[in-house]
């Protein structure tokens, strides 16, 4: 009895199967661009989805393989939060009872004189600890040939100075051997090193960049400068101390300002840095989702209108209202998993290009890193995939209803329209209710609700204005009307506006939507370029910055040397000199930076709240200190708050006077005088210059006096004021490069999609056409109407469309901006840029109804008629 | 851990080699010296090695248990003289420093030894400048040499974890014994390949030992003072040496040692210096001794055959015995040298104590 159970389900299985087989086939056959255009747009989505989550993978992979040279094998890792460690303190900690192991790192970054854009991360490591911490090590023997070589080289390593070990596949690229000369900048000085052995990479994890080198630890004091200095300590414990009581037994034992921490909370802080950086990343790669689910909905629903006579034919001979669904929702199902098979491979190949834009995005604006090979997580591909078949499902499933809901004798009738008006009713509340919604949360985000929630606002703007386009279409429409009263077929492709809203209001969602996206970021883009542009003239005032041109690069490793500053203001011409530096505070939880500034004439921070008293330079005075916006935000402090650095001596209290805009920077800094550095840190070091010039001095001089004299390789980076801006907007513009990919695919799709929806309508109503043929109407006039028609849909959604872009532009800039990085941007509104969108949108939409405009004027009226 | 502690710093010991490169400019010992102490006591810089190698036999007063150790620290140059800009950086060093510390426990036919490198960027390995009492002649922490100034040596050592100790008060009974000819030690052809190399060759020993973890206070024996310094490259086609350092119980002290080659054979520059009971010191060239290797021993640890039974004779000198080894297992298995090193007893013509070292058994190349 059992047996024949099963066998039944069997047999009716296979013919299920069996009939989707055909189901598919058979349109796909007929239709095949459309067959295409579903697997296209799935994979579409898939792709970029899976590519942006390679992208951030890579990068965090590639972030730990840099933290884990150093410390992989540590259980503990000592660092100082803001002055040197010095060297002193490796003796204590390496006879410390709970100390098993012990090794100083010391930490330098050279930019490669020969091949700019290349950078080497040099390790400074003492051999005789470094074994247990390290697989790579100038005395690694496995697989080297010769022992003598070997010899010969550790006692080169450690007699002579310059001495590097970099990898087999650094060496490949630049074609390096054993006793090759490498020149390289540090600190803004060109030096010649020497490749004492290489050794393969592949003995390490493989995100590990080749860009590192190892040299030994006395010699790389020497050449930065740094005698006595170690950037970290790396520890393991002796077995069964536990790791709280040594970190705690050590801490007191070292000055204050030393950090003793775990390395899992150094990766930690690099992924609370680049958490707002990634969500927007996945934010916008889930844009590309909806767009397959919009795709996907339009293609089925043309294929619903298509095949009216096969479904009226499958219920007709018996087949359910749940079989119809089911067949279209697989037939979705199928093509989602095409389109991921072809996304996929897609996506992985998109992803190589993509990692190395975010690399360098991330590496210019918060830590340098360099993904050497992008790596798909297998959970990201099934994640992809996943959401390409819920994106298919998602799409097909009001169309797949439409299809299960077709009563079977009018479906196999053909020509005549569905015409839905019914319950529409429920949407404008709906919309109304979704907008409150949206301010709501906008709101929210602002004070107090984690940030991530700005997108779920977002995207009840674009859900309620697109539930508002049925009546915005309705509002238009009666003025339209009253305009075109004179021709009949603008009269006629107005009242079909109306009356297939089923179809068009859709239609004009989706176009509005990508109206609105190209509107809100055009506008928060140039907002934000403007503010960019004030801040920077009210910051950028002197003549000429110098600055180790490795820091524009690779970020602010080098400091330059004292010399320059003397001899630029021995020039005559210059009258002043600031200088500025930044010193990193390694805080455990939350890293920010602290801003030193020399020099009386940097008084011209931007302040939110301006204050003559603060601006004339109180807050250079001792104790006092200014703090920027993004501080401000994320540590929730306000003037007349106190804060507290760690100091090598111990904290540090600084009363906060102002808070300054900054648009350099996301996490956070404390602006304090150079006296009141020198006075807690003894540090004479900085990172960059400005000089100031008497009025007729030549500029061009000047720069070319400091060229000559200490950048004859680029050593150094120097720019006038105009120039200095000119980067500033080159940096920007290449970090909102993506955006404008975005707009453009926007666009097409909704194109796209008017396309197909206008052909589907043609369709639907095949009987009016052959009346309206019958009764005397050209094939011109036919083809007119349509295209009017599409062209009114373009006007509306874009009307709509622009005003839903402002409402995103608002959330965009004055919410997002401030929630994720702590920025107050001022609105600018390109009038310019606006104005002219509602006419190329109506003209395009107008060009895309020409094909199905093309099919309805062919269409030969005497068939449908024959119906009638 | 010690095993952290000792980890790999076998790599270091590559530097022992001189590599060639750096020869050049790094002093060569030359004849015709003329050893001055107690300054020859303390480190000669300008050379590229050198040694200060202590091996000796001592019986605990409480109930004769036998013991033997060694200890050996060793410096090796890394900066040649001409070359020692001035450095910041407390990091870069001059000479590499590590030592060897080793004891055997003959009843109980067990044999611990350990090897210990420091950087010396803290100070935790050097040598001392004289005058001998202020600072020790050489360190390795903890493990520390100091010449007192009666002339008298004091060894404090120790292992990492503390399982090995000594503390050793040292008399040398007679003058210092100058190996090869006019001071200098010829071990290979050429200018400059040869040592300054002086033994103190019978030193009486008090004082206490601990050997895996048991105690034994009261110690008392013979020990031998090795001192070579030298910057020469090895031989071609050398592979190890056999070196004997014998106290006959009639007086004289016997120091040989042979050179051996890849073909099998002795190299001539093997040589090795009788002291009489009289207190004549007689150069013995290789002609002048024959050296049998009998019944070989074959290490767990590391595979190497090492002949722990030789034959010595000295036919000039009426000479004619059986070494052998205390016990067979007192093979030092370090990374990356493996050589033996052990007490040995003397049998035959005359009878003795001392100590054998075997190298080039094992595979790598060995210490010069």
């Amino acid at each position: 009895m059992a047996r024949a159970i099963v066998g039944k389900r069997v047999v009716s299985l296979f013919c299920h199967f069996a009939l989707l087989r055909q189901f598919v086939w058979r349109h796909a056959r007929l239709h095949p661009l459309i067959a295409l255009l579903n697997i296209a747009s799935i994979a579409l989505g898939v792709a970029v989805y899976l590519a942006v989550q390679v992208a951030n993978h890579s990068a965090t992979r590639a972030f730990e393989a840099s933290i884990d040279l150093v410390s992989g094998k540590s259980q503990l890792e000592l660092y100082p939060t803001s002055g040197p460690l010095d060297d002193v303190f490796f003796h204590d900690v390496n006879s410390h009872p709970s100390v098993a192991a012990a090794t100083p790192i010391l930490e330098a970054y050279a930019t490669l004189s020969d091949h700019p854009g290349e950078y080497l991360r040099i390790l400074g490591i003492d051999v005789f600890t470094n074994a247990p911490f390290q697989t790579l090590s100038p005395g690694d023997v496995a697989g080297v040939e010769s022992a003598a070589t070997d010899k010969a080289t550790v006692f080169k390593w450690l007699a002579s100075p310059g001495q590097l070990l970099i990898t087999d596949r650094f060496a490949e690229r630049h074609r390096l051997s054993v006793g090759s000369p490498l020149m390289v900048q540090i600190n803004g000085a060109s030096t010649a090193l020497e490749i004492a052995a290489i050794r393969p990479v592949s003995e390490l994890d493989e995100a590990t960049s080749d860009r590192f080198a190892l040299m030994d630890i006395g010699w790389l004091q020497e050449l930065t400068g740094r005698s006595s200095e170690l950037d970290s300590i790396q520890i393991i414990l002796e077995e069964g101390h536990s790791i709280d009581a040594a970190r705690s037994s050590l801490g007191e034992a070292l000055p204050p300002d030393i950090v003793v921490t775990t390395p899992v909370q150094r990766s930690g802080q690099v992924e609370t840095m680049l958490r707002g950086f990634r969500l927007n990343l996945t934010a916008l790669s889930m844009v590309s989702i909806l767009v397959g689910v919009f795709l996907i909905y339009n293609t089925v629903a043309a294929s619903v209108v298509r095949r009216r006579t096969e479904i009226g034919t499958l219920r007709a001979t018996g087949a359910s209202r749940g079989l119809v669904r089911g067949l279209f929702l697989e037939e979705a199902a199928l093509y989602a998993c095409l389109g991921a098979l072809v996304g996929v491979p897609a996506g992985i190949l998109l992803s190589r290009f993509l990692v190395t834009q975010v690399s360098s995005v991330i590496s210019v604006h918060y830590l340098l890193v360099h993904v050497a090979r992008a790596f798909a997580d297998p959970l990201h591909v099934i994640q992809a995939i996943a959401y390409g078949v819920a994106a298919a499902l998602a799409g097909a499933w009001i169309p797949s209803g439409e299809a299960a809901s077709l009563d079977p004798a009018n479906a196999l009738r053909p020509a005549s329209g569905a015409q839905q008006a019914a319950a529409w009713r429920w949407r404008t509340p709906a919309g109304l209710a979704s907008l409150v919604a949206c301010a709501a949360i906008a709101w929210g985000a602002l004070h107090g609700l984690p940030p991530g929630w700005t997108f779920v606002s977002c995207f009840l703007l674009m859900v309620g204005f697109s539930l508002l386009v049925p009546s915005a279409i309705r509002l238009f429409a009666r003025p339209l009307e009253l305009v075109m009263r004179g021709k009949a077929e603008l009269a006629l492709a107005v009242d079909n506006l109306t009356r297939s809203l089923h179809r068009n209001s859709m239609t004009a969602a989706a176009l509005m939507a990508s109206i609105a996206m190209m509107v809100g970021v055009t506008i928060m883009v140039r907002s934000f370029r403007e503010t960019v542009d004030l801040w920077m003239h009210r910051t950028i005032v002197a003549d000429i910055f110098v600055a180790p041109s490795a820091n524009e690069r690779i970020g602010m490793h080098s400091f330059l040397s004292p010399a320059v500053r003397d001899f630029a203001l021995s020039l005559p011409g210059v009258t002043a000199g600031d200088s500025y530096r930044e010193v990193v505070i390694a805080n455990a939880e939350k890293p920010y930076a602290l801003a030193v500034i020399a020099g009386p004439a940097r008084d011209n921070l931007p302040l939110l709240r301006p204050s003559a008293e603060v601006s004339a330079g109180s807050w250079q005075e001792p104790g006092k200190a200014l703090v920027n916006q993004p501080y401000q935000r994320r540590f929730g402090v306000e003037v007349g708050d106190r804060v507290a650095v760690p100091a090598p001596e111990g904290e540090v209290s600084f009363e906060v006077v102002g808070v300054y805009h900054d648009y350099a920077d996301d996490q956070g800094q404390i602006a304090i005088s150079r006296e009141n550095f020198d006075a807690h840190w003894k540090d004479p070091r900085y990172h960059s210059l400005a000089l100031y010039l008497k009025p007729g001095t030549d500029a061009q001089e000047i720069m070319e006096a400091l060229r000559a004299r200490f950048s004859p390789a680029g050593e150094l980076s120097i720019y006038a004021n105009a120039q200095l801006r000119q980067r500033v907007f080159e940096i920007f513009d290449q970090t909102f490069a993506i955006t404008y990919v975005l707009k453009t695919i926007a666009i097409a799709v909704a194109v796209a999609g008017i396309l197909l929806t206008l052909t589907t309508l043609v369709r639907e109503r095949l009987r009016e056409i052959a009346v309206l043929r019958a009764i005397g109407a050209s094939r011109a006039q036919v083809a007119f109407s349509f295209m009017a028609e599409a062209g009114c849909i373009g006007l509306c959604s874009a009307l709509v469309g622009i005003v839903c872009g402002l409402g995103l532009a608002v959330i965009l800039t004055h919410v997002v901006n401030l929630a994720f990085f702590g920025w107050t941007v001022r609105f600018f509104l390109p009038w310019a840029e606006l104005l002219p969108i509602p006419i190329w949108v109506t003209a395009i939409a107008a060009l895309a109804g020409v094909i199905p405009a093309r099919l309805a004027a062919q269409t030969d009226p005497a068939p449908p008629l024959r119906e009638l | 851990m010690a095993s952290h502690r000792a980890a790999a710093f076998g790599l270091l010991l590559f530097c022992i080699l001189p590599s060639f490169f750096a020869l050049a400019q790094w002093k060569t010992a030359k004849p015709g010296k003329n050893y001055q102490f107690p300054a020859d006591h303390h480190t000669h810089p300008d050379f590229q090695t050198e040694w200060w190698y202590f091996t000796g036999n001592l019986r605990a007063s409480e109930d004769g248990h036998e013991l033997g150790y060694q200890i050996t620290w060793f410096r090796q140059g890394i900066r040649p003289p001409g070359d020692r800009a001035e450095v910041q950086s407390r990091f870069v060093i001059d000479h590499l420093h590590f030592v060897h510390l080793a004891v055997s426990d003959v009843r109980r036919k067990a044999h611990h030894f350990e090897q210990i490198a420091h950087r010396g960027a803290y100070g935790e390995a050097g040598t001392g400048a004289a005058p001998a009492g202020q600072q020790p002649l050489v360190w390795v922490d903890p493990c520390r040499l100091t010449l007192k100034e009666d002339g008298s040596f004091h060894i404090v050592a120790k292992n990492s974890d503390g399982t090995l100790a000594l503390d050793l008060r040292l008399r040398p009974t007679r003058a210092p014994v100058f190996n090869g000819v006019g001071g200098l030690s010829q071990k290979a052809p050429g200018e400059g390949n040869g040592s300054h190399y002086y033994s103190l060759t019978r030193m009486e020993t008090t004082g206490e030992v601990r050997v895996d973890g048991r105690s034994y206070s009261q110690v008392t024996g013979l020990s031998w003072f090795d001192r070579e310094w030298s910057t020469s490259a090895l031989g071609d086609g050398q592979v190890g040496w056999d070196w004997f350092a014998l106290n006959l119980s009639d007086g004289a002290d016997l120091m040989l040692y042979q050179l051996r080659r890849d073909d099998g054979t002795r190299s001539p520059f093997s040589s090795g210096t009788l002291r009489k009971p009289d207190g004549t010191i007689i150069h013995l060239p290789s002609e002048a001794y024959q050296l049998q290797p009998g019944r070989t021993w074959k290490s767990q640890d590391t595979g190497g055959h090492y002949p722990v039974e030789w034959k010595i004779t000295l036919p000039e000198h009426a000479l004619d015995v059986t070494v052998s080894a205390a016990f067979d297992a007192q093979e030092m298995a370090l990374f990356p040298v493996t050589y033996w090193e052990g007490a040995v007893r003397v049998e035959g013509s005359h009878s003795g104590e001392g100590y054998m070292e075997l190298t080039g058994y094992a595979g790598e190349v060995p210490l010069h």
